[in-house]
């Protein structure tokens, strides 16, 4: 028995033909990942729907913004999930013992979060109704280059961890208990977040809308068209400042004319 | 990649130390499972509460008939909001285990006699109907049981006037199952605020469903007998003046204990 099943996830994730961890999860590149955090939560959106993903956005977090943590900060990161489930005994032992056996220590939780590594975001199924950690364990996911957390479930220590800078907090919850009831049956599994489906090696992208899991294969055509259309607008307006077209011929497809103008301004613009 | 991971069952199912079908879900004896039929919720509860289990009831069904008991051996399955790279490795995964129709129709083609069926449908009930009256024709014929679906039900006129069926449901709608894509076959499942391993012994009653492990399920039988034995002697021996209420609804005396071991003797078994 494992709680990490890497043929599945390999299996899962087969369009993705680049590097993968030692568990299988697609390690999508840094670039794409620095590169995706200009990237809007519909733009995203638009690549995964033409792909027919229609189930990867999730929204209603509890909103943690405040002037020390603007409301337009970004998360983005590779997704390292786990599903937890009410506890019972004869499901909870072996898992312990297992985690034992494995060399792993602490409760559950904490087991995930040591696998984390630079550029994760923990994603944690707890059926909207139970923490996953305090201040302690986001310390120890900030440590490990977490670059946040998206819990359907709670926090506790909440006051502590909007300190963290730069760190994504995505949840549904806050209340001063543990981790009551629950044991973690699967650490890189499929995982439901409320109506999207999370898969290990998504790219999380956090904007103040939710959060949108976008598979390993499609990041690098949601970056590119992205950006595509960031230059285009760019372009369009400065055209229309310009007065070299109007608004209305920016706001359709480009004639010849213009995509050969557009064309010769990508080329000569710096950056 | 496989639908049904048989180690793991194994495993987590460890203390269960009978039969097993080829999924290695444990296969409770037919004669406790029969006998599972006269426990209540309350006393299956009780055992369970005892052996340290505080998180195998679920409750707030719709219930189709709800003066009916269903029990059976839990076959489970879990279901997520379906995506191209999850669904196309399900169904490339079913094809080459030889299954066929839609994946809800896979996991009702394994189901045996005694079976119920147990599904995960996070609660979506348009566009979650697990089944209609065709598919619940076919769960009714191989399980003689019926089923419990975190999530929709269609064709439910039909599925009403079914004989010797139960269904424990979420709710109804005419719409079909879309949209979804099937993980897991005999995995681990959340129901509600429960949690349902394949092989539990599910016992639901008017007020919802326990998932009693299979390990525990002579226990609770034999424990539920008993206090029915009790019941039954406690309420003769009041009718009959010998003994008063308090005496019988405290522990008994040596002298009672004595006279219900002989009353029972010769009464036979419950």
């Amino acid at each position: 028995m494992k709680i990490t099943d890497t043929d599945r996830i390999r299996f899962i994730t087969s369009e993705w033909s680049g590097e993968r961890d030692v568990h299988g999860r697609p390690l999508v590149p840094d670039d794409i990942l620095d590169r995706m955090k200009a990237v809007t939560t519909e733009e995203a959106w638009g690549v995964l729907r033409s792909h027919g993903y229609h189930h990867n956005f999730v929204g209603e977090f509890i909103d943690l913004s405040s002037d020390a943590r603007p409301i337009t900060q970004v998360m983005v990161g590779r997704a390292i999930t786990c599903r937890w489930v009410p506890i019972r005994p004869d499901l909870h032992d072996p898992l312990v013992a297992l985690g034992e056996d494995e060399g792993r220590i602490g409760f559950l939780n904490s087991w995930v979060i040591d696998e984390m590594v630079d550029g994760d975001v923990l994603v944690a199924d707890l059926f909207s109704r139970v923490n996953l950690v305090g201040d302690n364990l986001t310390a120890a996911i900030v440590a490990n280059g977490g670059r946040g957390m998206v819990i359907d479930g709670g926090i506790r220590d909440t006051q502590r961890i909007i300190e963290f800078p730069d760190f994504g907090v995505y949840m549904r919850r806050m209340h001063p208990e543990a981790i009551p009831g629950v044991t973690m049956p699967d650490i890189n599994g499929v995982t439901r977040i409320n109506q999207a489906t999370c898969i290990p090696g998504d790219v999380v992208l956090g904007t103040m809308e939710g959060v949108i899991f976008i598979p390993p294969h499609l990041a690098e055509e949601v970056v590119v068209r992205s950006e595509s259309v960031r230059l285009r607008d760019e372009f369009g307006q400065q055209r229309i400042a310009e007065g070299v077209y109007t608004p209305g011929e920016v706001d359709r497809e480009f004639s010849a004319d213009m995509q050969r103008d557009y064309d010769d301004w990508v080329a000569n613009r710096q950056g | 990649m496989k639908l049904t991971n048989p180690e793991l069952i194994r495993s987590i199912t460890s203390e269960w130390k009978g039969e097993r079908d080829r999924s290695g879900r444990p296969l409770v004896e037919s004669d406790i499972v029969r006998r599972m039929e006269k426990v209540t919720s309350e006393e299956a509860w009780g055992v369970l509460r005892r052996n340290g289990y505080h998180h195998n009831f679920a409750g707030d069904f719709h219930i189709l008939h709800p003066e009916r008991i269903l029990v059976g051996r839990a076959v489970t399955c879990r279901f997520v909001p379906t995506r191209p790279d999850l669904n196309n490795a399900i169904e490339r995964t079913g094809e080459t285990e030889g299954r066929i129709g839609g994946q809800n129709s896979w996991v009702i083609d394994e189901l045996v006699e005694d079976d119920v069926i147990v599904v995960d449908l996070f609660g979506k009930i348009f566009d979650g109907t697990f089944a209609g009256d065709n598919l619940s024709t076919a769960i009714r014929v191989s399980t003689k049981r019926g089923m419990v679906i975190d999530g929709g039900l269609r064709d439910t006129q039909r599925i009403y006037e079914m004989e010797g069926f139960n269904a424990f449901i979420r709710g109804m709608d005419p719409s079909a199952i879309n949209d979804v894509a099937m993980p897991d076959i005999n995995g681990i499942i959340r129901i509600g605020i429960a949690t349902c391993l394949p092989g539990d012994v599910v016992l639901g009653t008017m007020e919802g469903v326990m998932f009693i492990p299979a390990h525990l399920a002579e226990e609770v039988v034999v424990s539920s007998e008993n206090v029915r034995l009790r019941d039954e002697f406690g309420q003769q021996r009041i009718a009959e003046g010998v003994y008063t209420a308090g005496e019988v609804d405290r522990e008994y005396s040596e002298e009672m204990e004595r006279d219900f071991a002989e009353w029972s003797a010769n009464r036979g078994p419950a």
